[in-house]
């Protein structure tokens, strides 16, 4: 074994975590070679030393706290007690957009309307049989008061007055 | 049941079966389990954090998860791998959100106090010297582990203070046995270098 395969090995050697043929290996190889012996050696303190640190105890009434925790936890629901205000950020994600679209729909569809209703007013006014009829250009390609509907009004607008 | 009895049902029964005692309502179990795991949830939050009071903090939230997910855990696993996973995915948001507060905090002139972190730590060292000296080396291995990125410093952690296996690591960090190998490698390698230095 060459000493960087070595290196690479004495972590895993330390954490008695190689298999019997490699860690008979490292210990033939550690028998030979005077740095990696030294290096192991280093590496053994630093891992010692670690130890030096000071072990911290729970303060008295822990458990206590941690049910009292419990039961506020109950009391206001996760919701609560994870979001605060932020009680929509729980929401499925699926539902919210569920929603923002719904919204989308209707605030569309009421600009829409609200744009082309005065025409559609005049339009249905002046003869009565036209605008129930007009009712079934829903199901035109680009249907009244749609984004599509606007966009194909403009181009004629365009056209008109380019002409 | 005599004291005594209680006593020995206490400490015969294994933390698997009082986890699926909790998870049926039984406060007793509970209890049993903070009691019996929270000094190693406790040093093994402060260990990661360098900060006693935000540690007893996230060990409390810890044993909260517990109560409110017993359901979930599975007797396959060891409960002290569950028990850590909960730990430090906890333990990973709260450096999230921590770094979160820090850009929010940009322009507050508002720096934490880190003086007190250490201080009740070792109230029992015979002489003030020795105490001085203590406090001084564990401040040193408390930076030096700081100093390590996250993954590296949860793996040594688990390897050094809980004698958790290479195996056992990678569950508790969702990812493979040579990867731990790896971050074991490279956080013993900062270590040294940090360590020696001071």
């Amino acid at each position: 074994m060459k000493c960087q395969t070595l290196e690479k090995k004495l972590s895993a050697y330390q954490d008695g975590e190689l298999s019997a043929l490699e860690k008979q290996q490292v210990d033939r190889h550690l028998a030979d070679c005077h740095s990696c012996r030294e290096q192991y050696v280093r590496l053994q303190q630093m891992w010692q030393a670690l130890g030096d640190q000071t072990e911290i105890g729970p303060t008295p009434g822990f458990y206590n706290r941690v049910a009292q925790k419990i039961g506020q936890g109950s009391e206001k629901g996760v919701l609560g007690s994870r979001w605060g205000n932020w009680g929509l950020r729980a929401l499925p994600s699926p539902v919210f957009a569920s929603v923002i679209l719904a919204i989308g729909i209707l605030c569309g569809t009421y600009i829409g309307n609200s744009l082309f209703h005065f025409e559609s007013f005049h339009s249905a006014a002046a003869s009565p049989e036209r605008g129930f009829l007009s009712y079934l250009r829903v199901f035109d390609p680009a249907p009244p008061g749609t984004l599509a509907d606007s966009y194909e009004r403009l181009l004629s607008y365009n056209e008109s007055h380019t002409k | 049941m005599p004291d005594s009895a209680n006593r020995d049902w206490d400490n015969q029964t294994p933390s698997e079966e009082l986890v699926a005692r909790v998870a049926e309502g039984d406060e007793y179990a509970f209890q049993i389990l903070v009691n019996r795991h929270q000094t190693s949830v406790l040093n093994l939050i402060y260990r990661f954090m360098g900060d006693r009071l935000k540690s007893e903090d996230l060990a409390q939230e810890t044993f909260l998860q517990v109560w409110r997910s017993a359901k979930t855990y599975q007797r396959k696993s060891k409960f002290t791998t569950w028990l850590y996973r909960i730990c430090a995915n906890l333990c990973l948001n709260e450096i999230k959100s921590a770094r979160r507060k820090k850009w929010l905090q940009f322009f507050k002139n508002n720096p934490d106090s880190k003086q007190s972190e250490n201080e009740d730590l070792l109230d029992d060292s015979p002489n003030p010297e020795d105490l001085l000296l203590a406090r001084e080396r564990n401040q040193q291995i408390t930076n030096a582990l700081q100093s390590l990125p996250e993954n590296q410093r949860i793996a040594l952690i688990l390897k050094r203070y809980d004698n958790f296996s290479y195996e056992e690591i990678s569950r508790v960090l969702g990812c493979s046995i040579a990867a731990v190998e790896s971050l074991l490698v490279r956080a013993k390698r900062t270590l040294q270098k940090k360590l020696k230095k001071s």
